[in-house]
């Protein structure tokens, strides 16, 4: 219809309608474009149409608008140029009269949705009028149908297939195969079914499959064992008599197998049949044959035509100890022959075997085990009806004891050769009735001979014996001609062929006899016992030997059996137990024993003999006579020649002297120690006893010089110290003499520096040579000389004094010279030279010679001249060869004498020394020393007590070791305890070890002893002492001593550097001269002040911080007023610990000082308070 | 429902649990279809059958074993068969979705046999909308879920599901509430 429709776009709308237009003007250039076909191709306006687009159809030579406006009518495809694509559109041109445009309409062209894809074009891009794409999706689906429908026939193939050789199987012909429904009924059957029972599948559908098969002679039981599995639904196999449509029967197989699906459901059963009539045939005659063949007792083997094992029985199991699996597939001769099997025989079998032929031969076999046996084989190759060689069929017999008869036979025939002729005797044959003889080869060559040299002559061979012993061959033939005897055995010599005679041992027996039962043939051997013997002779020889020695020697013999009964008692024994023979055999031993003790020992000395046990002991015993006697025993088990005990011999030794003689030595040993022992309990008594006193004389004598004296007292007293002076060392004198003589007296090992104590010892010898206006000087050669020497300086000292006041002594004007110099080094010592040399009066040579005595002195009168006891001397001696060195005297009378003594040192270095005492420090020491003295004695008490005073210290006094323990335990704050030693009720050393041990108190303890010998000092030490003090002791020795030991003692370091904590300054101030102000004050801190720091310490515990500030602020006060700088911050913090919140960790170091610091603080001012 | 529908069931099943367990679940079916043809329509029953056997089979309930179908259909199905048309229908979620009830409309032409639901929108928001599901069907209310789920996984875009309302508690017709 022609006519106008007045329809305006605008843009947007033209674009939805047709997204893919394209407009182009005259000059074919393009106006304009829809948005989806810019979006394939940007740019397209104003460029020219040709630029991009192809006309495709309708075909056009020479585009030309012109052209175009012609073809309007037409269907038009345009391909788009994109890079090297060309996409198609499909559309139609209308020439727009208005603008002389043409106007393309249309859309591109897919085949498949992908394509779509491809060019990045979506379904927003077409015109939801437009078709196109869901119909490309319809042709997809078509594609995605074809796909399946391919797939889907691949699918069917196969399974054709499958089902194809499924039927192969179910139509074979040699098996029936049925397939019934769950009643049973027959849905299918194969052909081989058909042909086994003669039924058509039509004629039997819709039966059951029994009612088809069963018959008369059907086994009923199998029957219902079919169809209870049927029913069960279970798989089943029976064998049962089946039949056949003709009546016929046969034996079938029938399997039949249930069938389920997927979920468990039986669908149908499937049974397959199988006629086995023939077979089974087949196999019972094969069972009745095995049967045959497995019982039979021999070995039964068949196999393959090669020869390879295929079957054997029971007889052969047993026979070989192989089993079947053992040697299936093998070659009996293979696995059962093996070392001493017949090779020969072997080959042979291996022949038969390869040409197929029967054989039959013996052969030794091995079992499994390895054991020999015989067996006799028979084999036979079976064929077939064709006459092919189909197995072979062997028969064993085992032979071995057949044949072990046979080799018994020849075994023992040789056996009797070799024992013959290889045991080295000789054989021998005597017929009575001819006198022929046989002698055998090694008969002849046991005489020396070979076999033509000695006959078998009877005569010749007689001749050869012995003629003494020819008595014994007489002798022998009678008996056996009278029939008194049938066997024999003798010995006579036979001259061998060296011609010395040798011995014969010559046993025969009569092997045949006559008919009157006289012999007839006597065989017998001939062994040569030559060294037997000789053996035999000198065995009795020796035996006459040791008979002889036995009866003749000095000790006793007794044997006597396992009853204690004498068998046996040389002639010895007999006169040892003064009893006669007769009575000694069969008496019991234990006749001899005197007591209790002695039955004891023999009872247990027999109980070693049974043991196979010898050994020797000592025993007490009565003669005949009654005496006692002792005797040594050395007893062994005897036995018999069987090696049973049957007893015990004993060799007996009368020891009674010598026990006399033991136990006299025994009581002097004794006696002895006795008296060393009372020997060194009178010294350490002796020198207890004395000391005493005479330490409370000299004691006392000191401590009064100190007083003040009228110069008459003055003397008096010096004269008295002088006295007990010289007593003490007269004492001493006598003291080290005894220790020297019991050799108790023992050196000393300190270091010393030589050059002071020389010095020492001459200044102190000085006062008495000035006192005899003589002149005494010290020389000493210090080169080479050790710093430190190791020795006894104390020991050197009273050598020295000793000689030094002896040159003093006897000289009456001049000098006295001491020289000192190094005598010789060695690697660790030296040797010193001392030489004190005097002008005195001098010896003469006969006294030289007795100087070192005892109690020598020249003359009587030189004592009351000179004094001294004379032990000096040999003191000196002694201890100057105690430490290992001489001395030796030059003196000519008139002009003096010279002593030398050489004397080793060990060398030492600066830690050898002593420590250094300070005698600065005494007045520091002892001042307010607490000292705990523990002493029985009053005297010494009183001595000691006063000298401690008066060197400051505070002295407390116990009476014996209990009560200085008790004392130490109250903790009176001793700082140390002087103990003596030798107290009742506790001595020193319990004491000491009590305060040590159990009360773990370390307090500095002394030992006051008067025995001070080294072993003792041991003791103390090891009780627990510090040091050793030796009464009597002087003011100096005792203010030494006891400073080295506090000195070592800590405690004291810290009471001499302890500061004063409190200043009293303030107080001064507060006070204004008011007295009692300063005191009351101090007293009311020292009562405040231990209870506060006990509600402190309280409050800490309990974490209360109030109350810890309370305390705090109070004790501030006291301690600002009494100038206690170093607690000034932690007082504070103290009193700050609740507002701050201080920790207990903070709290508590602080407190612990303050409380510390406060402690000695009080300790101090209660000190301070008794000054005031 | 057309054979593509239970072929694509069939994939899952064999994808997620294997051959056996597919043919095990068929048997107890009872649905005796050797081959299901994807342009050929089924019975709806059949769809149903074989959902309860897997249901029954591997112990799920119906609703989870739809809900997996209808994102497998999302995911797997969709994507391989229409990614196209799955495109065309948007390229973001609130697009698509917007888009949901031309998609189906679209949709019909192809598939003569198709009965398709019915979709519709409302409380479109910026990153919320609810979609209207109608449908003649019962029981396909998780399969839905599903495939809305399918959907925001398919896009990228996370979102959560609610049930507005359903048949099964009175209304006529199903709501889901997407966001995201």
């Amino acid at each position: 219809m022609l006519g106008k429709l007045n329809l305006n776009f605008d843009r947007e709308q033209f674009n939805r309608l047709f997204p893919f237009f394209v407009l182009i003007d005259s000059h074919l250039t393009i106006v304009d474009a829809g948005s989806s076909i810019l979006k394939m191709k940007p740019g397209l306006v104003s460029a020219p149409f040709q630029d991009h687009f192809k006309l495709m159809r309708p075909t056009i030579e020479n585009l030309e608008f012109g052209l175009l406006k012609d073809r309007i009518q037409e269907l038009m495809v345009i391909h788009l140029a994109r890079g090297s694509t060309l996409i198609p559109l499909r559309g139609q041109l209308e020439f727009m009269a208005g603008d002389n445009r043409l106007l393309f309409l249309g859309s591109p062209w897919f085949n498949s949705p992908d394509e779509v894809n491809q060019l990045n074009l979506s379904y927003h891009d077409f015109a939801l009028h437009d078709p196109l794409v869901d119909l490309l999706h319809v042709l997809k689906n078509q594609e995605i149908n074809a796909i399946e429908l391919k797939d889907l026939l691949t699918r069917v193939n196969r399974q054709k297939n499958e089902l194809k050789r499924l039927s192969f199987v179910a139509s074979s012909d040699e098996y029936g195969v049925l397939f019934t429904e769950i009643n049973g009924n027959i849905s299918w059957v194969n052909q081989g079914y058909s042909r086994l029972t003669g039924y058509e599948p039509q004629e039997i559908q819709g039966r059951t499959a029994v009612s088809v098969l069963r018959g008369p002679r059907t086994e009923k039981e199998l029957l219902r064992e079919m169809v209870t599995a049927f029913y069960e639904g279970k798989n089943f196999q029976v064998e049962l008599t089946c039949y056949r449509k003709d009546g016929t029967h046969f034996l079938g197989r029938c399997k039949g197998q249930a069938v389920y699906n997927r979920s468990g459901k039986l669908i149908e059963y499937f049974a397959i049949i199988e006629d086995i009539t023939e077979a089974k045939a087949r196999e019972e005659q094969f069972r009745i044959l095995s049967l045959i063949a497995e019982e039979n007792q021999n070995g039964v083997i068949i196999a393959d035509p090669e020869g390879n094992v295929t079957w054997m029985n029971k007889g052969f199991e047993q026979m070989s100890g192989y089993c079947l699996d053992d040697l299936k597939g093998k070659k009996p001769g293979d696995v059962l022959q093996g070392p001493n099997s017949d090779p020969e025989t072997i080959r042979y079998l291996s022949h038969q075997i390869s040409t197929a032929s029967t054989f039959q031969c013996e052969i030794l076999n091995y079992t499994k085990t390895g054991t020999e046996y015989w067996v006799r084989i028979q084999g036979q190759p079976i064929r077939d009806k064709a006459g092919k060689l189909t197995s072979y069929f062997a028969l064993q017999e085992d032979i071995t004891i057949e044949r072990a008869g046979q080799e018994a036979l020849r075994r023992s025939e040789e056996r009797w050769q070799f024992a013959l002729e290889g045991a080295g005797d000789g054989v021998w044959e005597y017929n009575f009735q001819t006198g022929e003889v046989f002698f055998s080869q090694q008969y002849k060559r046991m005489l020396g001979f070979e076999e033509g040299q000695f006959l078998n002559n009877f005569n010749e061979w007689e001749s050869r014996v012995h003629p003494d012993d020819r008595t014994v061959l007489d002798e022998t033939e009678r008996l056996y001609k009278s029939g008194l005897m049938s066997h024999h055995q003798r010995e006579f010599r036979m001259r061998n062929a060296a011609g010395q005679y040798i011995w014969i041992l010559d046993r025969g027996m009569v092997v045949s006899r006559l008919e009157n039962a006289q012999p007839l043939r006597i065989i017998g051997t001939h062994s040569d016992i030559t060294e037997r013997k000789s053996a035999e002779q000198a065995l009795t020889f020796k035996e006459e030997k040791y008979r002889n020695i036995i009866a003749n020697m000095n000790l006793g013999i007794l044997e006597v059996d396992l009853q204690d009964r004498i068998q046996y008692a040389n002639p010895s024994f007999v006169e040892m137990c003064g009893y006669a023979m007769e009575e000694l055999l069969g008496m019991n031993a234990r006749t001899f024993l005197t007591s209790a003790e002695s039955d004891a020992l023999m009872t247990e000395k027999v109980a070693i003999r049974t043991k196979g046990k010898s050994d020797a002991y000592e025993i007490a015993i009565k003669n005949k006579r009654g005496e006692p006697r002792w005797w040594l025993v050395s007893g062994a088990p005897s036995y018999n020649e069987k090696g049973e005990l049957i007893g015990s011999i004993g060799i007996h030794l009368d020891i009674t002297d010598q026990k006399e003689l033991q136990k006299e030595l025994l009581d002097a040993r004794e006696l002895a120690e006795a008296s060393s022992r009372a020997k060194e309990t009178f010294l350490a008594n002796m020198s207890h006893e004395i000391r005493t006193p005479m330490h409370a004389i000299s004691g006392m004598v000191a401590l009064l010089l100190k007083t003040k004296l009228t110069p008459t007292q003055k003397f008096n007293l010096e004269v008295i110290r002088t006295a007990s002076e010289n007593m003490l060392i007269i004492l001493n004198d006598i003291l080290d003499l005894s220790k020297l003589e019991a050799s108790k007296l023992v050196m000393e090992k300190v270091g010393f520096e030589l050059e002071p104590v020389l010095r020492k010892a001459v200044q102190v010898m000085k006062i008495k040579a000035r006192e005899k206006r003589l002149d005494l000087s010290l020389d000493i050669k210090l080169d080479g000389i050790a710093g430190v020497l190791k020795g006894d300086p104390y020991r050197l000292n009273q050598i020295l004094f000793n000689l030094m006041s002896n040159a003093i002594k006897f000289t009456e004007m001049g000098e006295v010279k001491v020289h000192c110099q190094l005598e010789h080094n060695e690697e660790n010592r030296q040797f010193l030279r001392f030489e004190v040399s005097d002008s005195g009066i001098g010896m003469d040579p006969e006294f030289m010679a007795h100087l070192f005595e005892k109690f020598s002195q020249e003359h009587q009168s030189t004592s009351r001249t000179y004094g001294g006891t004379g032990l000096g001397m040999n003191i000196t001696r002694e201890l100057i060869s105690l430490m290992g060195g001489e001395i030796s005297v030059q003196s000519r009378k008139g002009i003096g004498s010279t002593f030398t003594c050489i004397l080793p040192f060990e060398t030492g270095t600066k830690g050898d020394l002593p420590a250094e005492l300070k005698a600065d420090n005494v007045g520091v020491v002892f001042k307010d020393l607490q000292v705990l003295l523990v002493d029985d004695n009053e005297m010494n008490r009183l001595v000691a007590n006063t000298l401690l005073h008066h060197l400051g210290a505070v002295v407390t006094e116990a009476v014996n070791g209990q009560a200085a323990v008790n004392l130490v335990t109250e903790d009176a704050g001793f700082d140390i305890v002087l103990m003596d030693i030798q107290m009742p009720v506790m001595d020193g050393i319990e004491a000491t070890a009590l305060i040590r041990k159990r009360m773990g108190n370390k307090i500095p303890i002394v030992a006051l002893t008067a025995n001070a010998m080294k072993s003792d000092v041991e003791i103390y030490k090891k009780a627990g002492m510090d040091a050793v003090l030796s009464k009597p002791f002087t003011e100096p020795g005792l203010v030494n001593l006891l400073s080295m030991v506090l000195s070592n003692n800590t405690t004291l370091e810290m009471k001499k550097e302890e500061p004063k904590y409190y200043d009293l300054q303030i107080l001064k101030e507060m006070s204004i001269g008011n007295q009692e102000f300063i005191p009351k004050m101090l007293n009311l801190f020292l009562s405040q002040t231990p209870l506060l720091v006990l509600e402190m310490k309280e409050a800490i515990d309990q974490h209360d911080l109030s109350r810890l500030s309370k305390i705090g602020h109070k004790l501030k006060s006291m301690i600002s007023t009494l100038g206690i700088s170093e607690l000034k911050d932690d007082i504070r913090t103290l009193e700050k610990a609740s507002t701050l919140n201080v920790s207990a960790a903070r709290i508590e170091p602080v407190f612990q000082k303050v409380e510390k610091i406060l402690a000695i603080v009080l300790r101090q001012l209660a000190d301070e308070i008794t000054d005031y | 429902m057309y054979g593509i529908v239970n072929k694509a069931i069939e994939e899952l099943v064999i994808q997620k649990f294997g051959q056996e367990k597919w043919e095990a679940i068929k048997e107890r079916s009872g649905v005796d279809i050797d081959y299901f043809v994807s342009i050929e329509p089924y019975d709806d029953e059949i769809t149903f059958l074989l959902a309860n056997a897997v249901a029954e089979e591997m112990s799920l309930t119906i609703g989870e074993v739809f809900r997996a179908f209808g994102e497998w259909w999302v995911l797997h199905t969709a994507k391989q068969k229409y990614s196209g048309m799955m495109e065309a229908g948007g390229s973001n979620l609130m697009q698509f979705l917007k888009n949901l009830p031309q998609f189906h409309n679209r949709v019909m032409l192809i598939y003569p046999r198709l009965t398709p639901p019915e979709f519709s929108t409302s409380h479109i928001e910026d990153s919320s909308i609810w979609i209207h599901y109608r449908s003649k069907r019962e029981g396909l209310q998780e399969f839905v879920f599903g495939l809305l789920s399918g959907l925001s996984a398919l896009y990228e875009t996370p979102a959560t599901i609610e049930l507005v309302q359903s048949r099964d508690t009175g209304s006529d017709h199903e709501i889901y509430k997407i966001s995201w």
